[in-house]
């Protein structure tokens, strides 16, 4: 940015700040057990960016799809420039020039970019029902040049990556005549290099005069890219200021409602003996295609290998075949000096090997079942939770006990179905499942994935922990900031290779950054870490 | 919050209330339309079902198979399994018994019912265990193939009532079975015998499976969660082989139990409708064993009021059928009344916003 553009952008900003784009007063939405928004106060400046801070379940996306016409609120009004409006649909809310781009896109895969942006607004063709499919293209281009987001109309959206697909979204919502857009934590799926483009872009829809409400719970992304930040906590708003006049930690405490660790303590690893090698391992993705290629790797006791990449490069596969949910292709899966390739998840576990799946909701708990069904999975067949194959309930109900007991688990009781208790709580419920049997080697992937930060903190805390007890950790992640801080050596993966093998203390946010968008890292670094480790 | 849960269980009362309400009036405009008494019809149809010693001991004989195939049903269902083909595992389990039963003689009767019964049970098994080795082996889907089995065992069976084993040349049935072989009858008037008893120990057994070892916990996690059980170390496939061959082991419990205690002998087309029968009562009881009892004698019940509405009034049968049909359609369609439900209470609360 120029002085000169710096200078014409505050100007802006003070003639904006005299017009309030959305107002939301007193704000309640009462869903049966949980009261999502407790009068709450939003006001949003025109031509500023507002960051929209909190916990999951701190009430953000409700207030949010309050605003975008998804839930009318129990109490409370929202005004729109000045006027009070009802807004009881989308419809209505676009109408309103809402604009909202959701965690997961929605978006039709096998549509061209053209399609999925003028969907259902489609340009006709002279006054009938056949769509003017020119017209609607060179809109689409108009639109792609005046905001400078470039994009190809003819592609189709399953082959264009997400950081493109996100730019769709954001097309789209401008294409309905969006002047305040609601981003639903848009970087989650974001390589840092992708995150920056993105905020480039954000910066460029204000300076057009748009006003973006982002929601996050990433407080470095706050401070960077806001002006304002609101934080929520338990349907409540407990905090409001200026950006420039706050810090990460008063955040971070505000969202939490207590003193949180922003930095892990965390001492040196006390590597030993290797507990699990890959070697020259190919996987097969659903469709038969190699999502794994020739890749080989070490795991030490008493240490964390972190597996960094956006996600999608076949990590996924990777960590189902180590653990034996999916069939390996070729190559080498060795546990102690044990071939375990061709065993079942049973007999995995049985060797030591304990697993915290990506996908909690359906691998990771039987969101059905009670908690005691979930705490004894991988024990239920042995002595003394059973015996004879019949369940001992008080065995199961003193051990279930203990595990809520000793991780801090919030629930009201034993006997309550999992998909009643909150994401964090759930995982803490997978965490000290895994860790119960003193595990060899704890697979963990994406371990913190939708997690607010204190819970987040504790999860770290129990893996780093793990480790100190000489658990070795293979850490799999698409949050670069969770792989720099837990680990001790990082692997970074990009279309199912390995671009590259790091030391903890070589790896800094941009030269992992590169290397997870496929870019190997200059020939300094690759004479000192890529000897050791040929692959 | 306390307030809520209670909120909670009065819903649940007042969806069955509402739903047998609707049902009824249903019921009574098709009755009406056809120029019938409603009030009086459904008398009849109750008092036909419920009162008097005769009506209700006819009622639990009439729900004494339903009771093994929905069990059957249960034990699919639990497992994640549609195991369609209960009909044919029932059918299979009779002829068995029968056999067994006509066949052998001079034994203590003791004996030869538990004979009977045990190879009813593994026939049911086996017949229910092909297509469950074929769903883990091959992946087939268990659906059609336990429907083709149904035809297997329906004209495998009417080949053998009509020739090896057809003794009466009026109509294709067998013989009849020993003396040695019945279960015996537990009241003069009406055919309910020791086989209830079966089924009310089946039922203990079967909420005991499934609630309490460790095969019925791997049968519930497969059943609701199947990545997070092959994840935990569930031995998936050997759970669904197991769900299959108990499943078809209780369907033909049932076939063996209906033979040896109701008809004696095996008759074409004796127990029609009855595995199908099975898997409802089984969703009506919302797959509970204990639930599935009292489904299943409800559902006994309203058949056999029918029964007694068709000798004592002039309403005809099908009129009746479709009655019978409505109200069990109100009954499992819960998740209509759930959706009124949503909808009234979505707009009491729009109405106090506006007010």
């Amino acid at each position: 940015m120029t002085p000169r553009e710096t200078i014409l952008d505050h100007k802006n900003k003070r003639q904006n700040n005299s017009a309030i784009a959305v107002c939301m007063k007193n704000i309640t939405k009462v869903f049966p057990r949980v009261i999502a928004n407790d009068h709450v106060n939003l006001t949003v400046n025109k031509g500023e960016i507002l960051a929209l801070v909190g916990e999951n379940g701190a009430g953000k996306t409700t207030l949010m799809n309050i605003l975008y016409g998804l839930y009318l609120p129990d109490e409370g009004s929202i005004e729109i420039k000045g006027e009070e409006v009802r807004i009881d649909s989308p419809d209505k809310a676009i109408r309103l020039g809402m604009g909202m781009v959701h965690q997961h896109f929605k978006m039709v895969p096998t549509f061209t970019v053209t399609e999925n942006i003028t969907l259902g607004n489609e340009p006709a063709w002279g006054k009938g029902i056949f769509v003017d499919k020119k017209k609607a293209r060179a809109q689409v281009i108009a639109l792609s040049e005046q905001y400078g987001l470039k994009i190809d109309p003819d592609q189709r959206v399953r082959d264009i990556p997400v950081g493109l697909q996100q730019r769709v979204e954001i097309l789209k919502t401008l294409y309905r005549k969006a002047e305040v857009l609601i981003l639903d934590e848009p970087t989650a799926i974001l390589t840092p290099q992708e995150t920056r483009e993105l905020f480039n872009v954000i910066r460029g829809l204000v300076r057009d005069g748009k006003t973006v409400i982002f929601i996050t719970h990433k407080l470095k992304e706050v401070m960077e890219i806001s002006d304002q930040v609101v934080v929520m906590r338990r349907g409540r708003v407990v905090y409001t200021s200026r950006t420039q006049e706050t810090t990460p930690q008063k955040l971070a405490n505000m969202m939490v409602g207590r003193e949180v660790l922003l930095q892990l303590k965390k001492t040196p690893a006390k590597r030993g003996e290797v507990v699990l090698a890959v070697k020259n391992l190919t996987v097969l993705d659903n469709r038969g295609l190699p999502a794994v290629r020739r890749i080989s790797f070490e795991v030490r006791k008493g240490m964390v290998l972190g597996i960094a990449g956006v996600e999608g490069n076949g990590q996924t596969e990777l960590v189902e075949a180590i653990t034996g949910l999916r069939q390996v292709e070729s190559g080498n899966i060795v546990l102690e000096g044990r071939e375990i390739g061709m065993f079942n998840p049973r007999r995995r576990r049985e060797l030591g090997m304990a697993h915290i799946p990506e996908d909690r909701m359906t691998t990771g708990l039987n969101m059905e079942a009670n908690l005691k069904d979930n705490a004894i999975v991988n024990s239920y067949y042995k002595s003394p939770i059973s015996k004879l194959n019949i369940l001992n309930f008080k065995v199961i109900e003193k051990f279930t006990s203990r595990l809520v007991k000793e991780f801090d688990i919030r629930t009201p009781n034993l006997n309550v179905v999992a998909n009643t208790l909150s994401g964090g709580n759930l995982q803490k419920l997978v965490l000290a499942r895994e860790l119960a049997g003193k595990p060899k080697i704890l697979v963990a992937s994406q371990p913190t994935r939708g997690l607010d930060i204190g819970s987040i903190e504790f999860v770290h805390q129990r893996i780093i922990d793990a480790r100190d007890s000489g658990t070795a950790v293979l850490l799999i992640s698409a949050e670069l900031e969770e792989i720099l801080s837990l680990s001790d050596q990082i692997v970074v993966m990009y279309e199912g290779r390995i671009v590259g093998i790091l030391e903890a203390e070589e790896a800094d946010e941009e030269t992992v950054g590169l290397m997870m968008a496929g870019i190997k890292p200059d020939k300094k670094m690759k004479d000192t870490s890529f000897k050791e480790k040929p692959f | 919050m306390k307030r809520l849960l209670d909120n909670e269980t009065i819903r649940g009362l007042i969806m069955v209330l509402f739903s047998v309400i609707l049902a009824m009036a249903v019921g009574s405009l098709v009755m009406l339309i056809n120029g019938y008494q409603p009030l009086k019809v459904y008398l009849t149809l109750f008092k036909g079902a419920f009162f008097g010693k005769r009506n209700f001991l006819t009622s639990l004989q009439r729900a004494t198979p339903l009771v093994f195939t929905s069990l059957a049903a249960i034990f699919a269902f639990r497992t994640g399994l549609f195991n369609l083909g209960i009909e044919g595992q029932f059918l299979i389990g009779a002829v068995i018994a029968t056999f067994i039963g006509f066949t052998i003689s001079g034994l203590n009767p003791v004996f030869h019912v538990l004979l009977a019964l045990c190879c009813a049970v593994a026939a049911g098994a086996i017949w229910a265990f092909i297509p469950g080795l074929l769903k883990v082996k091959l992946k087939t889907d268990e659906v059609i193939i336990t429907i083709m089995f149904n035809y297997l065992a329906r004209f495998g069976v009417s080949y053998l009532v009509n020739y090896p084993l057809r003794e009466s040349a009026v109509a294709p049935m067998t013989p009849q079975i020993k003396p040695s072989a019945e279960l015996v009858r537990l009241a003069q008037g009406t055919q309910l015998n020791t086989g209830f008893f079966i089924a009310l120990f089946m039922v203990l057994l079967a909420a005991f499976l499934l609630s309490r070892t460790t095969l019925g916990f791997g049968m519930r996690n497969v059943g609701l969660a199947p990545r997070f059980a092959l994840f935990g170390g569930i031995p998936v496939n050997k759970t669904i082989l197991m769900g299959m061959l108990l499943s078809g082991a209780f369907a033909g419990l049932g076939g063996g139990i209906e033979v040896l205690g109701v008809y004696r002998r095996f008759m074409e087309d004796f127990s029609s409708g009855l595995g199908f029968d099975g898997i409802l009562v089984a969703l009506l009881a919302k797959r509970n064993p204990l639930g599935a009892l009292f489904a299943a004698i409800f559902y006994g019940g309203l058949k056999s009021g029918a029964m007694v509405l068709e000798w004592t009034s002039d309403i005809p049968r099908e009129l009746i059928g479709t009655i019978v049909a409505i109200i069990i359609f109100f009954m499992a369609a819960e998740s209509i009344f759930d959706f009124i439900w949503n909808l009234g209470n979505s707009r009491v609360k729009a109405v106090t916003k506006e007010a």
